[in-house]
This record gives structure tokens, C-alpha cells and sequence, in this order.
């Protein structure tokens, strides 16, 4: 069930209601039922993935427990079983694939079957939280839980269910041992957020999506400029649907009461690629570095092994977006770039103070998230292709200065959505993007939007509101795609 | 918590408050922003209102029957109701709505292009989009595409097919607010109104609006004719409608484009399927494409423009010549010369006008001024078939190069030969009689005015030096041509009826044929 679909806007009511109506002892079930409600109404046949994985990381954390001495086998052995499950589904053709190109580079010609599999709509996430989970627990930080259908909702959560914040243990399932009633000032709260997810989703992403589908999906036909301009709406446009998603997320959760954790923190402020990543699906980024990186030694070994299991993490966390080279040539993009900054930002700083320049300065900090957008916007060309001899491509034609490029990928947006609307549309995508600018330097002011919209007067309140509200209808129209983050 | 529950409720209602504004503007003003192809279905329903005489013969189908039948060459008992992505299931109702409310008529033209048998093409976006049937109608198709397992209507499974009937029905903004955004630049209300009236001046006939020719040049071929049981059984019932009723049908196939290839499958197909349905309804009669239709009368592979319409019309009431009698007063109603008249306005090819005249009592003036230096007119005539037009209709012919010509075609019963000089302010009576002028080679007429004439109800032709003036006498419609612009031909159309000008269309000949400069 998408967020952004006619079940959605029928379903959250209706469970929210009757979440507050429902006596306190079965609004824990009432969400778990309707949590394996929005997850079956994509694939009923998945619901018994998404609770197999449940049930065996419920019972080896009790495991786990119980066992003194073969805990680590125990873990193993849970950690085999539900990375097969995510492995079989995201990655055995993968591997097949990649396993019958390797033989015919040595002559071997084998026939390697394809399986014939349906990627379980958010099975990274899920798998993820289960397994953090189950680590907290090996790790003797949380107790594992006795309660089945508690771990149950934990995991099965729906606003988080499909793409995340892939939540912790510590966090969520702690939060899960009260239910909550009615709070005016909370379900406000809750419902402003997702009227913001809904904005930067269907205002921002899917208007930026219509300029970067165009050009990512005819590579040749275009260069120079248009493809600048498609990268660059694509690093707006992938940060505006996820974040949309979240905050969503975030919203619908706090409306019933719970609090999400944040995944976004204004990533194109950051002034190197080592904080982008402290800003950008924070969930995720947190999640490898206590349960891969920080595993493998993390800053505690030498300095060339730090890099090396920096880039793993990252190669490994580019992997996990998908099963496609792209992706972990993106992620090797990030490790890269974050082991370069940290060998060439020792002489960056001694350059700044030899020619007198304040590296805190306005000047600087500003030409800190320019070059920080830029690279992580180079990095998401290898995200968005589906190939990487497109993303060769992209690179070869980017830098062909071609005027005539632009203007063709301007006809070409006015021919799908009609050159009288084309003005409404770049509208809405200016109003959006200057509202989501406002918002970013709010939040990184230390105000947060919401409180301060609070403390205005009735007008104002309303005129945002109906801004918000307006930007979104008017763009149904546009919207209706999938959130991107879906596919993993 | 009982008054701050309300309270939520009331600012929950007031934050959304521009939803209510669209939702109610969408439910309350259709008019406003159904336009463009979605309403062709609110014109059909309209075209239906209006109707206020019964007719004998109904054109039913998609929008290939639309395009196909000009009801205003055929007979005044004519009347098109075929809409745009139509499949015999909506066919079915739109008979039903017509034998609900009007007298019975005697024949039906069954007319659907191929993909209509294989699948619905705008059930959802034309049809639910305007609530042109009723509720029950509309579940009466659904639960009929659930038995017949119609995929197309579908959507996937029946769970999607009832939510987005449900989201059209409940009229939700997801659904409407596309066409709702396009139509605030547009001014639909006006176009739609246009629609509406130009559909109930031609009987149905919107869709074949345009004269230009296809510019489809890729190579298609009809593969397969495929009919799904879904539409096989309505096509059925609209048979056993017409059976009920003692309605005639003949099932036609209307012209495609010369760049699409019918394969031998595809014509067995076919005609296995029609010769089933002959033999089931012994009645009805099958008509499979009808050759001889070019680029020039298509607007794309698989609509005639105005030029095939025409012809398309001619040929249908020459081959079903009992089913389109005309009266035996010779009535011809206002609206069928509106609709002659809208077609003459958009005219813009000479030998189309010529066409378009015959058989009727319109009169064409034309007057070729001495622009095209040393043009051999024999080779125009080879390249242009204008010219023989002229000649065979006007009867005679005889202007050479640098000579500015003017002749009646049609309507006129004399075809008196005047050639003379320009010799000063005389003043001619033209009135039923075929002219041309000639002028020696340094005059070059510049202007035509219109302008009172002298004496009562007679179209007088005034030339003075370097100048040539069409009197009719009860108007003054004066304009000029630029000398520069070196028009060739001018076309003035005149309605034989209420003696006044249609149509003023100045032509430049280049590339062998005459293009349309401006039209007034």
C-alpha cells in the first residue's frame, strides 16, 4: 500500500480511529492486524515472509538469552537464516548472473537457470531491523523480548514497515510497552508532518522526476546542461521522496503516539562527505556503523584498516540498495570519496590557513556544501542509471556543451505536459523547492518549523496550511509514482 | 478530551478546506474543465438532448464511425452518435438512451474500428470520467467485464476495477485534477460549449475537423482481428436490440490509412467473424473497407479528415441509397446549411470546395489574377486537380497566363462567355450567369470590393482600371489584397439560400498547388 494511494487515505483513518476507540489492551493487536494488513494488501503469500523472519529472529533472541555458551552459533545461525531469506529474494539472480558472465570470460559455457522471483516490497528494511535486533540482544544491550506479538509489531510496524527509518530496538520497542490515547497537540503534530512528507513528495520529487526520467531514460539524446540539470534535479529529487516518505512515516506514527527516529538532517548543508553521511538516511548510515563497521574495528584499528573497512561499509551498504552493480559502484563512490577527504583535509586546512581564510567562514561554508552537492550529486548519476555503461555515458556527454540539448529537453517536457501548463508546473516546483530552502535553514537554525508555525497568528497558520495543502492537490496530478526507496 | 476531539475535527475541516474547494468545484462544474477528447461522450449526451425530430437512420460506433459519416451529405434523417474510444458495450447503452427517448429508427450503421473488439479503450477515462450512464448502467458493465473476465475493464482484478469506478463515481480529485489544471489556461467552458453546439449543427459529426492530410508514415499492419467476449456479446445484444425494434443494420468498415497493411490473418479473421454473425442475424449486411482513400483523406491511420468524410459520406449514400431519401419537398433544414457552411469556412483546398458545392445550392465565385507569370495552365492541370474541377463543373474554361479569370461555378444556369478589356467604371449584370474576365497584360487587378449595388436584388460585377468589384446588393463587406502578397486565386463562396458570402479565401500557388493564404 502506498502512502501516496486512495487505500492509504482510507486505511490511516480508519485505523487511527478505531486505535483510539479500542480498549487498551487491543490496540497493540489492532495495529499489528492492520500492519499486516498494509503489508499483505501488496502480496498476501509475502505476510508469511515478513513473519517467518519475525518468528526466527523472536525465538533466537529468546535463544540467545538461554544459551551461554553457544550464543555466537545461535546468532549465526539467525543471521544465516534471515540474510538467506533476503539473499534468495534480492540477490540470487544477481548472483547467477554475474556467476554465468564470470565462466564465459573463461570459455565455460554453462546454462545457469534465472529464478522466477517477486522482490518482497521492503524486505531490506525489515530484515535489517530484525537483525539490529537481534544484535542489541546477542550484545546483552536489550533483554529479547517474551512477548511475541509486541516483537511482532516492532518489526511489522506499518508506518515504517516498507522503507524505513529502520528502527531499533532501544527506541521503538521500548515505546511499544504503552499504548496511547487521543492527545490534540500530538495527532496535530503527527498530521502536520505527513501533510509535509505528502508536499515534498508529490510537489518536489515527482515534478523533479519528470525532468530526470526524461533525460536518464534517453541518455543520448541529450547533453552538457540538460544532463547537469537532470543530475542535479535527481540529487533534489531522491532526497525529497525519501525524506518525504519519512517524515510521513514520522507523521503517521506520531499520530497514533509513537516516535520515530529522525533519518534526515539537511544532508546538501553538509560541508563534507563524512558528515553527509551523519545527515542522510541516518537510520541506515547508523546501522552499519554499529553493526558492520564498528564490528569489523571501526576507528580503533589502523589508519589504512579504517579505510578499508570504510569502504566495505559502504560497498556493502550500496549493495544493500540493490542488487546491481551500480549501486555498489555508488557506494564505493561515497567510501571513496569519504577516505579521500580524510587523507587531503589535514593540507586543506594548512592551504586555509596559509592564504588566510577562516575555514568556519560564511564564504567557506557555503563552498563546502556547493562541493558537497556536487559530489554527492556525481555520486547519484551511478544510483539513478540502470547500467553502468550509462553512467560511462552520462560522464562522456555531460561534459559536450550543447545549448541546443537544453532546449530540446525543455520541448520535450512541454510536448508531455502541454506548453500552457509548463507554467503551473515550474510554479509549483519553485514554490516547493523555495518552501523545502526555507525549512532546511529553519531546521538548521535549531527551529523547528512546526513549533515555530505554532506560535504564529491563525492567518498565517492557515495560509501555510493551505499552501501545503493546495501544492498537494494540485499535484495529483503529477504524482502517483512509487516512493523510489520502494524498490529496496 | 470530548472538546478537544471537536475542536480537532473543526481545524481538520478547515486545514482542508482547499480540498473541499476543488472536490466541490469539480462536482458542481463539470462544463468547466471536461474538454479535449474525455468529453466527447457530454457532446454525444447533449447532442441527444437536443434533439427534437426523429431520424431514420443512426450512425453508432467509435470514433471512426464519428469521423466517417457527415450526416449533412448523406440525408436530413441522419444523425451520427458515434463517440471517441467507444466499444460496442457503451454502444449498447447509447442505443439504449436513444430508443428510450426518440422515435425508432429504420437503419443503424454499425461502425467500429478493430482495437474497440479487443479491448476498452475509455470506459474509464471518457465515460465514468463524465457519468454519462447512470450508476446501475455503470455496474451493470462491471459486473459484465467480471463474468466475461474483460482485462481491459479489469484492471488487474476486480478490486481495481470497482476502486477506480468508485474514485470516477465519488468524483475524486486524483482523478479529475489533471484535465481541472489544464483547463485553467484554456477557457474550457467556451470550448466545450463550441463542441456541444458544433456537434448538434453536424448531428453528432465532431471528430473529423481537420482538412490537413496524415503525416503517419510508418509502416502498420492489422495483424490479427481479435474479439473479445465481452464485446462480442454486447455487440450481440445491440443485434438483438435492433432485431426487437425492426431496425436495419449494416456493418460498416471505414477507410485507413495507405500505410497500413491488413495481413490474410487478420482479413480471415474478420470475415469469419461477421459472416458468424450474418449467419446468426441473417438481417444485417457487412461492407469491408472501401478502397481508394488516400493520405489526403486521412488526418491519421485511422481517421478520415474532411476531405475522406466527404467522400466517405458520398460513396455510403451512393451504395445504401434507400436508406438516405431525401424529402420529396426537397426540405433542407437551417442546421444542415450551418453545418455546409462550417464546412465550407474550413475548407482551405480549392478542388475540396468544388467538391463540397455539388449537388448543392451553394455557388462558388472564382477569380485567378495574373500572378503566376508564365505558367503553363496545362501543366497546373496535370499537377492540380483543381482545374479540371472547374472545368467540368463551370463547363468552360479558357483563361491563359498573365489573364486575370473569374467564373461561377455552380448554382449558376448560364454560362454566357464575357472577354473584354478594362474599360472604365462599367457595370455588368451577373446574376446566373458564368464569367470570366480577361485583361490585358500590364492591368493587374488588386482589389475586390463588396459593395451595395444599384438596383434591387442583383449581383453586379463592377471593374474599374485596376480594379474588379463584386456588387451584392444588400451588404458592404469591403477588403483588399496587398499587391505584394501576390495572391493567385481568390474563392468566394456564396450560400444560394440566403444569397450571402460564406467564405473569402485567398490562395498563393506554389509547389502545383494552391495553398490557402487567408480565409475570410
Amino acid at each position: 500500500m502506498l502512502f501516496n494511494s486512495l487505500e492509504f487515505v482510507l486505511f490511516f483513518p480508519i485505523v487511527v480511529l478505531l486505535y483510539f476507540i479500542l480498549p487498551f489492551r487491543y490496540k497493540n493487536y489492532w495495529l499489528l492486524f492492520t500492519s499486516y494488513v498494509f503489508y499483505m494488501s501488496w502480496n498476501p503469500i509475502y505476510g508469511l515472509l515478513l513473519f517467518g523472519c519475525t518468528f526466527i529472529t523472536w525465538g533466537a533472541a529468546l535463544l540467545l538469552e538461554k544459551c551461554g555458551k553457544r550464543r555466537c552459533v545461535v546468532l549465526w545461525m539467525a543471521l544465516l537464516a534471515v540474510f538467506g531469506i533476503l539473499f534468495y529474494y534480492k540477490y540470487m539472480n544477481f548472483l547467477l548472473i554475474n556467476t554465468g558472465m564470470l565462466l564465459a570470460q573463461f570459455q565455460i559455457n554453462v546454462v545457469i537457470p534465472k529464478f522466477d522471483i517477486i522482490l518482497p516490497i521492503g524486505i531490506s528494511f525489515f530484515t535489517f531491523q530484525a537483525v539490529g535486533y537481534l544484535i542489541d540482544v546477542y550484545r546483552g544491550e536489550i533483554y529479547a523480548e517474551r512477548n511475541f506479538f509486541r516483537y511482532a509489531l516492532f518489526i511489522a510496524f506499518f508506518p515504517q514497515l516498507i522503507a524505513g527509518p529502520i528502527e531499533r530496538s532501544k527506541n521503538l520497542l521500548k515505546q511499544l510497552d504503552k499504548v496511547y490515547s487521543f492527545d490534540y497537540i500530538r495527532v496535530r503534530r503527527g498530521l502536520l508532518m505527513m501533510l509535509w512528507g505528502f508536499f515534498l513528495k508529490l510537489v518536489i520529487a515527482d515534478r523533479c522526476a519528470l525532468f530526470v526520467d526524461t533525460v536518464f531514460e534517453n541518455l543520448q539524446d541529450y547533453s552538457g546542461i540538460s544532463l547537469i540539470l537532470a543530475a542535479s534535479l535527481f540529487s533534489v529529487q531522491i532526497y525529497c521522496d525519501f525524506m518525504g516518505y519519512s517524515t510521513i512515516a514520522r507523521g503517521a506514527a506520531c499520530v497514533i503516539g509513537y516516535h520515530l527516529m529522525e533519518n534526515f538532517r539537511q544532508p546538501y548543508f553538509s560541508l563534507s562527505m563524512k558528515e553527509f553521511w551523519h545527515r542522510w538516511h541516518i537510520s541506515l548510515s547508523t546501522w552499519f556503523r554499529d553493526y558492520l563497521y564498528i564490528s569489523l574495528g571501526g576507528s580503533r584499528v589502523n589508519v589504512w584498516q579504517r579505510y578499508l573497512n570504510l569502504m566495505l561499509t559502504f560497498l556493502v551498504s550500496g549493495l544493500w540498495h540493490g542488487a546491481n552493480w551500480n549501486f555498489v559502484l555508488w557506494g564505493g563512490t561515497h567510501g571513496a570519496l569519504i577516505v579521500c577527504e580524510d587523507i587531503v583535509s589535514p593540507y586543506a586546512k594548512c592551504l586555509c590557513k596559509k592564504i588566510n581564510i577562516h575555514a568556519e567562514s560564511l564564504f567557506m561554508r557555503i563552498l563546502l556544501a556547493m562541493k558537497t552537492f556536487f559530489l554527492a550529486t556525481v555520486a547519484w548519476v551511478f544510483f539513478r542509471v540502470s547500467e553502468f555503461s550509462d553512467a560511462l555515458l552520462f560522464f562522456q556527454r555531460s561534459g559536450l556543451g550543447n545549448i541546443g540539448s537544453f532546449f530540446k529537453l525543455i520541448s520535450k517536457i512541454l510536448e508531455i505536459i502541454g506548453k500552457k501548463e509548463f507554467v503551473f508546473f515550474i510554479a509549483g516546483l519553485g514554490i516547493g523547492i523555495v518552501a523545502l530552502i526555507i525549512h532546511s535553514f529553519m531546521r538548521e537554525q535549531g527551529i523547528s518549523p512546526l513549533t515555530w508555525l505554532s506560535g504564529q497568528k491563525g492567518y498565517v497558520r492557515y495560509a501555510v496550511y493551505w499552501m501545503l495543502v493546495f501544492g498537494v492537490i494540485l499535484s495529483l496530478d503529477v504524482g502517483g509514482k512509487a516512493f523510489i526507496y520502494f524498490q529496496f | 478530551m470530548v472538546l478537544s476531539k471537536k475542536k480537532f475535527l473543526i481545524k481538520c475541516f478547515c486545514v482542508l478546506m482547499p480540498l473541499w474547494i476543488v472536490w466541490g468545484y469539480i462536482w458542481f462544474f463539470p462544463d468547466y474543465y471536461v474538454a479535449g477528447g474525455s468529453n466527447h461522450p457530454l457532446i454525444n449526451q447533449g447532442v441527444m438532448d437536443d434533439i427534437n425530430q426523429s431520424f431514420d437512420v443512426v450512425v453508432l460506433g467509435d470514433s471512426v464511425a464519428n469521423a466517417s459519416f457527415a450526416p449533412e451529405y448523406m440525408s436530413e434523417g441522419t444523425i451520427n452518435l458515434g463517440v471517441n474510444a467507444t466499444t460496442p458495450v457503451e454502444a449498447y447503452y447509447i442505443l439504449l438512451d436513444y430508443l428510450q427517448a426518440h422515435n425508432v429508427p429504420k437503419t443503424c450503421f454499425l461502425v467500429f474500428a478493430p482495437k474497440h473488439m479487443a479491448r476498452e479503450n475509455g470506459l474509464y477515462e471518457s465515460y465514468f470520467f463524465t457519468h454519462r450512464f447512470s450508476v446501475s448502467r455503470e455496474l451493470e458493465i462491471l459486473k459484465q467485464a467480471h463474468v466475461y473476465r474483460e482485462d481491459s475493464i479489469l484492471k488487474g482484478n476486480i478490486y481495481n476495477m470497482y476502486k477506480e469506478w468508485l474514485s470516477y463515481r465519488l468524483r475524486l480529485p486524483n482523478k479529475y485534477i489533471h484535465e481541472l489544471i489544464n483547463s485553467l489556461p484554456n477557457r474550457r467552458r467556451n470550448l466545450h460549449c463550441t463542441h456541444v453546439k458544433t456537434a448538434i449543427m453536424h448531428r453528432g459529426n465532431i471528430c473529423s475537423r481537420y482538412t490537413t492530410e496524415s503525416n503517419d508514415y510508418e509502416w502498420k499492419s492489422y495483424e490479427d482481428f481479435i474479439v473479445r467476449p465481452l464485446f462480442d456479446v454486447y455487440y450481440r445484444k445491440i443485434l438483438d436490440l435492433c432485431n426487437a425494434h425492426g431496425i436495419k443494420v449494416h456493418i460498416v468498415m471505414t477507410p485507413i490509412c495507405p500505410n497500413v497493411y491488413c495481413t490474410e490473418k487478420y482479413q480471415q479473421s474478420l470475415h469469419d467473424y461477421y459472416n458468424k454473425l450474418q449467419n446468426d442475424y441473417p438481417n444485417i449486411t457487412f461492407l469491408d473497407r472501401i478502397g481508394g482513400f488516400e493520405r489526403k483523406h486521412m488526418q491519421d491511420t485511422h481517421h478520415v479528415n474532411l476531405h475522406g468524410a466527404l467522400k466517405f459520406s458520398k460513396i455510403i449514400k451512393r451504395l445504401y441509397p434507400e436508406e438516405f431519401k431525401e424529402s420529396e419537398n426537397g426540405f433542407i433544414s437551417s442546421k444542415t446549411i450551418d453545418g455546409m457552411v462550417d464546412y465550407l469556412q474550413m475548407e482551405n483546398y480549392p478542388s475540396e470546395i468544388l467538391r463540397r458545392v455539388e449537388d448543392t445550392n451553394f455557388s462558388v465565385l472564382i477569380i485567378r489574377w495574373p500572378n503566376m507569370g508564365g505558367e503553363d495552365l496545362d501543366l497546373i492541370e496535370a499537377v492540380n486537380e483543381c482545374y479540371p474541377l472547374m472545368r467540368q463543373q463551370a463547363g468552360v474554361l479558357t483563361s491563359r497566363t498573365k489573364d486575370a479569370a473569374a467564373f461561377f461555378v455552380n448554382g449558376m444556369e448560364k454560362s454566357t462567355y464575357i472577354e473584354r478589356g478594362i474599360d472604365g467604371s462599367r457595370l455588368w449584370n451577373t446574376a446566373g450567369e458564368e464569367w470570366i474576365l480577361r485583361m490585358d497584360e500590364s492591368t493587374v487587378v488588386r482589389d475586390i470590393n463588396l459593395v451595395s449595388g444599384p438596383s434591387g436584388q442583383e449581383q453586379v460585377l463592377r471593374m474599374n482600371e485596376s480594379k474588379a468589384s463584386l456588387v451584392l446588393p444588400w451588404e458592404e463587406v469591403p477588403f483588399e489584397i496587398d499587391p505584394e502578397l501576390a495572391i493567385d486565386m481568390t474563392v468566394v463562396i456564396i450560400n444560394g439560400y440566403d444569397k450571402k458570402i460564406v467564405s473569402t479565401k485567398d490562395f498563393i500557388f506554389s509547389q502545383g498547388s494552391y495553398k490557402l493564404f487567408r480565409s475570410r
